[in-house]
């Protein structure tokens, strides 16, 4: 409360209500007075203080006026001025565009959902698998946990599809939709633009008349004057007719992020989505046919109460159906609130933003030191000035105020210039490769929080660094300076030396994390895989949607490498199955005798067409070099010769026939041994890879072709599109990428955080080498006399620049210890981002700190060569 | 100085109490005087926020004056209507006078 009085009337005022209040507690009692004294307080602080801010603002036109001076000062720094505003604009642009990510992957709802909040989704895992690893739940297993579970029936299935469509007029297309149980859209409370959702008869893969309901998106694309007018009629998916019952609400496309679905159909479209499967089967138990179910809980059920339920069923469940459900004993359901992004994805998505969040605040701490330093050069500066105007009677106050506008406009300046880096910034996060790995990017945007959140951090950022060191200038030095002039007086150096060491070691922390993570990258980028991806072209179909299978499917293929080969630019084409390059093989076993108790050696199995051996140009080691992909032939990789025969030379296992099944069944000719090759996680170790015929094809597995050209790989599209359209019309191509794409693509993640830590510790490279060169600059000022007078002593130019470096460079040694030390320790986060390099690696050390030496010395190299050619004679007469 | 042609009724109160007072007017005199002659509760940040507004208007002058009561010297700061500050005063009471003629019913019940 003294605080709100004027200067002055605070002692009598108070006073005189003790008096008062000391006379209403004899005349009306303690509790009367009391309170009568707490309002009275109260009432003085809330409306003087507001009166007192009010003073200081001042009125309106007090207010236009600083503006005004504002406006005038920094024009005439326009150096100071760019440099505060770019700086706090870099900063604050950063840590907006992380912030805007980390909101739109984590908390935005799904759309087209009702009631997100009560959803929650159950996932059959396993403790001992990682938490992207899950298993299908039969649909007889679906009902029992619907019919069990405190959740009132609304527990939905849905696995995820993709079917080739063929719209009435146009080329085919590979469509994304989703299978799901027919109370789908009821359990989501996801409406309808058009039509009806699916039927409780629809639950069935042996119902007749299968349906879809297609996503707004799609509906528009097929008929985009009427989308609702699709309803009724039919569309082709794998070349069978469907009928469309429903188009979506606008913006739905599925209970996941990124919402991806075109088209949901119910169980009833089992042979359709996969001709495969025999509809008969898929009712079965042991028949996989739900990868999540989503369910709406009801007041009082949590998700933990509803994973010890869920569990429970799967004890029970094994006794009542004889071990036909959940035959693996390690599985349990896990059950996560809400629905969204998936939960297997989550963990990874979180760690990856916390990382960035992390990096991005460090850059902010780093500009906002960065600022302080400009700020405090200014302060410095215009001591003099300030000296004056308190002379000529301006109070602490008016000069307060003034400093206030001048830094909001600053700060307004910076937060305006944010906005477009941030936006630059999604923009590019959007394009980079995270979003084919599922982190749900798509539509990213600046909305109206993340520009308040902009707004606030700028101003507050411009607040701490512009009026902090303000108050390091205190009234008594005025004084001093008023005599003795403003060179000197005693600069706060120490302060700047020690923001200088700071943002020197935010800066090393930044420059190690890229560099680890760039080393990774490059490690990964320079892996042995045996064969070399920058001149392969990688495409997927799915001809078995269309019945194309074994020998038929082998025909094709063998058709189109036959056309591709005609191509001069075509060096070479073959197919494989299912598609590698990701995590698709199957589980192949060899055994080394039909001995009876002899175990299986497993290895990675692939069909192939016999111009994949030499599309990718793998060496054959012994045997056939030309090996025909005949029936009851394979192929084995140098790891695999090792794992079945250790030791043995690679010519003593060709022609041997190995059986592929206990007790000598299912037996193999092998026809030849290549070297070792990484068709799979190509980022593990390598293992053993069995090549098996293309016509021995397993039903259902997905199909890519490559192709070989010592031209670009990517112009081969148009004549892969053409060769393919011509041997099967119905056939949509996908997925068309070169093979260092489709590589790439498996360590997208750590490339992404690689190129920004490595933007970002350039940025705070930039930012620390511009303090450094301020501070030196403001020494050599400081110190032009005694510079002078070195000079006229004989001091030679090198030993002036020795000693201009040697301040800067102490500051900078003892953040580089800082730095060190700190990024040893942030590095720990980075461990499992990190590959074929440890954390302390000595090289990412050495060059983070090479990088820095060098940063400073070319900041110091200018100042330190403007001193020397300080005048001495100028200096001496400035005194 | 801001030009004042009319009184709010608080700030009216206010000048009568500091005229009342005469020498003794000051913002908790001010507030006692107030609260005893309309028997309500008056805030003394609103008196001392209308002191000063009115001093700012020329109604008021201020000056620090120390005084000593009960063997105890205290400064406080008093105010002194000024002839601007009568002038408003007598023109706010010939308007309420003005408004009440006639209304012999009402000013029976007072």
């Amino acid at each position: 409360m003294r605080a709100c009085l004027a200067h002055g009337d605070d002692e009598y005022l108070l006073r005189d209500l003790d008096v008062l209040y000391a006379y209403r507690v004899v005349t009306r009692g303690k509790a009367s007075a009391t309170t009568w004294y707490a309002k009275q307080t109260f009432e003085f602080v809330v409306r003087v203080g507001v009166l007192r801010i009010a003073d200081t603002i001042g009125d309106f036109d007090s207010l236009r006026s600083d503006v005004r001076h504002a406006l005038r000062s920094l024009r005439r720094r326009p150096a100071f001025a760019f440099a505060f505003i770019l700086t706090l604009a870099v900063g604050t642009g950063v840590l907006a565009s992380v912030y805007s990510a980390a909101r739109w992957v984590l908390l935005r709802p799904v759309p087209g959902v009702g009631a997100p909040n009560d959803l929650v989704t159950l996932r059959l895992g396993s403790a001992q698998a990682p938490p992207f690893v899950t298993w299908d739940v039969s649909h007889a297993d679906l009902l029992v946990l619907r019919e069990r579970l405190p959740v009132h029936g609304a527990l939905a299935g849905a696995t995820a599809i993709d079917v080739d469509l063929r719209p009435d007029a146009g080329e085919p297309l590979r469509a994304a939709g989703e299978m799901v149980t027919a109370n789908y859209f009821s359990v989501l409370q996801a409406s309808l633009t058009a039509g009806r959702s699916f039927l409780p008869e629809d639950d069935s893969p042996l119902a007749g008349s299968p349906s879809v309901v297609l996503s707004a998106k799609l509906a528009r694309s097929l008929n985009p004057d009427d989308p609702a007018r699709l309803v009724g009629g039919d569309v082709r998916m794998n070349g069978v007719l469907v009928k469309v019952v429903g188009v979506a609400g606008a913006g739905f496309q599925g209970s996941e992020l990124p919402g991806k679905a075109e088209f949901w159909v119910p169980l009833a479209a089992t042979a359709i989505v996969d001709p495969s499967v025999d509809p008969t089967a898929a009712t079965q138990r042991n028949y996989g046919a739900w990868r999540r179910m989503v369910a709406r809980t009801v007041p009082g059920v949590t998700p933990a109460s509803l994973e010890s339920a869920a569990n429970a069923v799967i004890q029970t469940s094994r006794t009542e159906f004889q071990l036909h459900s959940y035959p693996a004993l390690h599985m349990r359901y896990q059950v996560n609130p809400g629905i969204g992004l998936d939960p297997g994805v989550q963990d990874s998505v979180k760690r990856t933003l916390a990382l960035l969040s992390g990096a991005a605040l460090l850059l902010l701490l780093l500009a906002i030191a960065n600022l302080m330093n400009l700020a405090l050069v200014q302060s410095t500066l215009r001591r003099a000035t300030t000296a004056i105007r308190f002379a000529l009677g301006a109070s602490r106050a008016q000069i307060a105020r003034m400093l206030l506008v001048e830094t909001l406009l600053l700060g307004a300046a910076g937060a305006l210039l944010a906005l477009p880096l941030a936006t630059a910034w999604n923009r590019w996060f959007q394009d980079s490769h995270l979003n084919e790995r599922g982190a749900p990017l798509a539509g990213m945007h600046i909305d109206l929080t993340v520009a308040a959140v902009i707004m606030g951090t700028a101003l507050v950022a411009a607040l701490i660094a512009h009026v902090t060191p303000a108050r390091l200038i205190r009234v008594q030095m005025l004084d001093h300076l008023m005599r003795r002039g403003a060179e000197s007086a005693p600069a706060p150096q120490r302060v700047r030396a020690t923001l200088v060491a700071f943002q020197v070691a935010l800066s090393i922390v930044l420059l190690v994390t890229a560099a680890l993570l760039g080393r990774t990258v490059a490690n990964l980028r320079h892996l042995d895989l045996g064969f070399q991806p920058d001149r392969l072209l990688t495409y997927s179909l799915d001809p078995h949607l269309h019945g194309h299978e074994s020998v038929d499917l082998d025909r094709l293929a063998r058709g189109v490498e036959t056309r591709l080969m005609q191509d001069p630019a075509v060096t070479g084409a073959g197919f494989i199955s299912p598609s590698p390059l990701g995590s698709g093989y199957f589980t192949a076993s060899l055994y080394p005798s039909d001995a009876p108790d002899v175990k299986p050696i497993i290895a990675a199995g692939y069909f192939v067409t016999p111009g994949f051996l030499p599309t990718l140009g793998l060496t054959t080691i012994a045997g056939d070099r030309h090996w025909a992909a005949d029936s009851g032939t394979a192929v084995i990789s140098r790891a695999m010769l090792e794992k079945l025969f250790p030791g043995a030379a690679p010519m003593a296992v060709i022609d041997r026939v190995l059986p592929t099944r206990s007790q000598g069944r299912n037996p193999v000719r092998i026809a030849a041994v290549i070297e070792d090759v990484k068709l799979s996680d190509v980022t593990g170790r390598t293992t053993g890879v069995i090549l098996r015929p293309m016509s021995e094809r397993r039903a259902g597995a997905s199909l890519m072709g490559i192709v070989s050209t010592p031209r670009p790989p990517a112009r081969l599209t148009a004549l892969v599109s053409r060769t393919l359209h011509g041997e099967a019309p119905d056939l949509p191509l996908f997925s068309v990428r070169t093979a260092r794409q489709a590589v790439d693509l498996q360590f997208a993640e750590r490339d992404a955080m690689a190129r920004a830590a490595s933007t970002l510790s350039v940025i705070g490279l930039l930012l620390a080498a511009i303090g450094l060169y301020g501070v030196l600059s403001n020494i050599v000022a400081a110190r032009r006399r005694e510079i002078g007078i070195r000079s006229a002593l004989g001091a030679t130019p090198g030993q002036i620049i020795r000693m201009v470096a040697r301040a800067g460079l102490i500051p900078v040694a003892c953040g580089a210890f800082v730095g060190v030390a700190a990024a040893a320790g942030f590095s720990k986060l980075l461990s499992a981002y990190l590959y074929d390099l440890g954390r302390f690696d000595p090289l990412s050390y050495a060059m983070s700190v090479a990088a820095l030496v060098t940063a400073s010395m070319v900041a110091c190299w200018l100042p330190a060569y403007r001193a020397t050619s300080v005048s001495p004679v100028d200096a001496l007469r400035e005194e | 100085m801001a030009d004042k042609t009319s009184l709010g009724e608080f700030e009216h109160h206010v000048l009568l109490a500091a005229l009342r007072l005469a020498e003794d007017a000051y913002t908790t005199s001010i507030l006692t005087e107030m609260e005893f002659r309309t028997g309500r509760g008056v805030s003394a940040a609103a008196v001392y926020i209308a002191l000063r507004r009115m001093e700012n208007a020329g109604l008021v002058r201020s000056h620090l004056r120390t005084a000593t009561e009960l063997n105890e010297r205290r400064e406080r700061r008093y105010v002194r209507v000024t002839p601007a500050g009568v002038a408003l005063v007598r023109e706010a009471r010939r308007q309420l006078v003005r408004l009440w003629s006639g209304l012999s019913a009402l000013s029976a019940q007072a």
